[in-house]
């Protein structure tokens, strides 16, 4: 974790919650809706798909800053990960860019208010929201998290593990940076089965 | 062996594994930047926690050993299972060109070259700690093909045909690499047990990508689900084969030696019989993957028969009902009547042309459940 001052407990509390809070988020309806971006948008961008991207972050003006598709697509194609954690045009939002970086390559993490100050809480030291400037270290702390996440905290879903620590972190969040959560503390019944056994879905009754 | 002469010798593979890429034709620009590099994690328990060495501190070198069949035992572990690695990379790469979507294609993209790094890992810990032999063996996993039908496991010589196949190796076969890792965590061969939590780890996501794949595939509604059953039979009772004979004396001599034993171990107090322990943890996966296409029922369309987990007795290749004539309900039949019976249960030609049909369609859904 980049500077700061790391916390051990509040890391471990965060990767004991990190299953069932991504479980939690895989089943909801933003998770289905990240999903239809995921699987909507080419490798790499075809006309349109970069202002589904931004409408996802809720950055649909930043836009305007972004170069043109060929010209994006090439420096997004070519470059290596994460160089372009600090190469984001001028006047393009940080949650922008990195929904712009993380549809075309997963491993970068989404920047979001919540994951930032679950961050802060954790011992990292960034500002207090995403920006541009603290994006590569936002990056960093992420990375950092990938390495020291213990297997048995990582759930079984097909997201990278750049997104299921950003949405952990995002349910991890202190309450006043956080949303309400996406369901009740515990989970649904289903929710808890689909825990037990750590892959991602709820059982459901049988449509026959 | 000294560190530096180990480092030089790795290297050395490192080449090797240079000229595998290029042999099986993978395609170096997806590679990008994926660090292939072994890691180790300290493993839950630092002594040995079953077997007559039981509450020893774990070996870290195989000559440490006080036994005198140890090290040939974990030398085959350890090839046995680098083997699977690379084999698996050999069955799926041509699949890549056929990718139902962008995403689809960078997922198995990462599934590949994690389990190149599983191989990497593999072939590190046979170089370091086997000396000669290792060196031969660390080779022996690039040398092999799997196309050619060279892999020691029968399971990793069998054809990936396409993305339905790719969803369910991903969700039936990598869940026996899953079991096979949750076991060795435990082995009481420290640099065994020590690579098993980064690789388990990375096979989260292998998992999570097959079963989401037949859950968007079942969504979609487009793949009669008789084609999708007779895929889930053979790659069922493929996996089962993976976990080796129900009676085994090589693998009661593992759990004697402390090197492999129970999948649920640390979980649950339960006494196994050494030789029935590959039986055990055959039972864990069946049920594991009940409660798995249970759920995956849930998606498939209204009116539509519900997918089922073949039994156990069911074409097995291995073991206890190697070779005997059941049904996918564990029934006997005829031996004159088993092929047909066969021909029915499993994947036919006919699928195969008809799949391809299909797949020119839209026949994967994004997930909404």
């Amino acid at each position: 974790m980049p500077r700061g001052k790391p916390d051990g407990a509040a890391r471990l509390r965060y990767f004991r919650a990190l299953r069932g809070n991504v479980l939690d988020a895989w089943t909801s309806p933003q998770g289905f809706a990240y999903d239809a971006v995921l699987y909507a948008v080419g490798y790499p961008y075809r006309k349109g798909d970069v202002g589904l991207v931004l409408g996802f972050a809720g950055k649909p003006g930043d836009a305007e800053a972004l170069p043109p598709l060929p010209r994006l697509n090439r420096t997004l194609v070519e470059s290596s990960y994460p160089d372009l954690a600090e190469g984001a045009p001028e006047g393009v939002s940080a949650e922008g860019w990195s929904a712009v970086l993380h549809f075309l390559d997963p491993s970068y993490p989404l920047a979001t208010l919540e994951a930032v100050a679950a961050l802060r809480a954790l011992g990292a030291k960034l500002p207090p929201a995403p920006t541009l400037a603290s994006y590569p270290a936002y990056v960093a702390a992420v990375d950092a998290l990938k390495e020291q996440a213990p297997m048995w905290a990582v759930p079984e879903t097909n997201w990278y593990l750049a997104r299921v620590l950003e949405v952990g972190l995002k349910a991890f969040a202190p309450p006043k940076a956080g949303e309400a959560r996406l369901t009740p503390p515990g989970g649904s019944r289903a929710v808890r089965r689909a825990r037990r056994t750590g892959s991602a879905g709820p059982r459901k009754k049988s449509a026959r | 062996m000294a560190a530096s002469a180990t480092q030089e010798q790795f290297e050395h593979w490192k080449e090797g594994f240079e000229g595998w890429v290029d042999r099986v034709r993978y395609p170096r620009n997806l590679l990008g930047d994926f660090k292939l590099e072994p890691k180790y994690a300290d493993p839950p328990v630092g002594v040995v926690e079953f077997g007559k060495f039981q509450g020893r501190p774990k070996w870290k070198r195989p000559e440490d050993h006080p036994d005198p069949e140890a090290r040939d035992l974990l030398l085959k572990l350890v090839y046995i299972q680098g083997d699977t690695e690379f084999a698996s990379v050999e069955q799926q790469r041509k699949l890549l060109e056929q990718a139902p979507t962008a995403y689809d294609m960078k997922s198995m993209v990462r599934v590949n070259v994690e389990e190149m790094r599983h191989g990497w890992q593999m072939a590190h810990i046979l170089v370091s700690h086997f000396g000669e032999d290792g060196w031969r063996e660390a080779e022996g996993l690039l040398s092999r093909n799997a196309q050619k039908g060279e892999r020691i496991l029968q399971a990793f010589n069998d054809p990936v045909q396409n993305w339905l196949d790719f969803f369910c190796y991903t969700t039936f076969l990598d869940r026996d690499g899953k079991f096979q890792l949750g076991c060795l965590l435990h082995s009481g061969f420290l640099p065994l047990a020590a690579s098993m939590g980064p690789m388990l780890k990375e096979e989260a996501f292998h998992l999570g990508t097959g079963v989401t794949g037949l859950r968007r595939v079942l969504a979609a509604g487009k793949v009669p689900m008789d084609i999708i059953q007779r895929r889930v039979n053979w790659w069922v009772s493929t996996s089962l084969d993976c976990f080796g004979g129900e009676l085994s004396r090589k693998a009661a001599k593992n759990v004697e030696l402390g090197f492999k034993r129970r999948y649920d171990e640390g979980e649950v107090e339960v006494e196994v019989d050494g030789s029935r322990i590959n039986e055990y943890n055959g039972g864990l996966y069946m049920a594991e993957i009940r409660d798995i296409v249970e759920r995956l029922n849930a998606n498939r369309p209204a009116g539509t028969p519900a997918l089922l987990v073949p039994s156990e007795k069911y074409r097995r290749r291995v073991g206890l009902y190697k070779m005997k004539c059941f049904t996918t309900e564990g029934k006997p039949v005829k031996e004159d009547a088993y092929e047909e019976y066969l021909r029915g249960t499993l994947p036919t030609p006919e699928d195969d042309k008809k799949l391809e049909e299909i797949f020119k369609g839209e026949w994967i859904a994004a997930r909404q459940t």
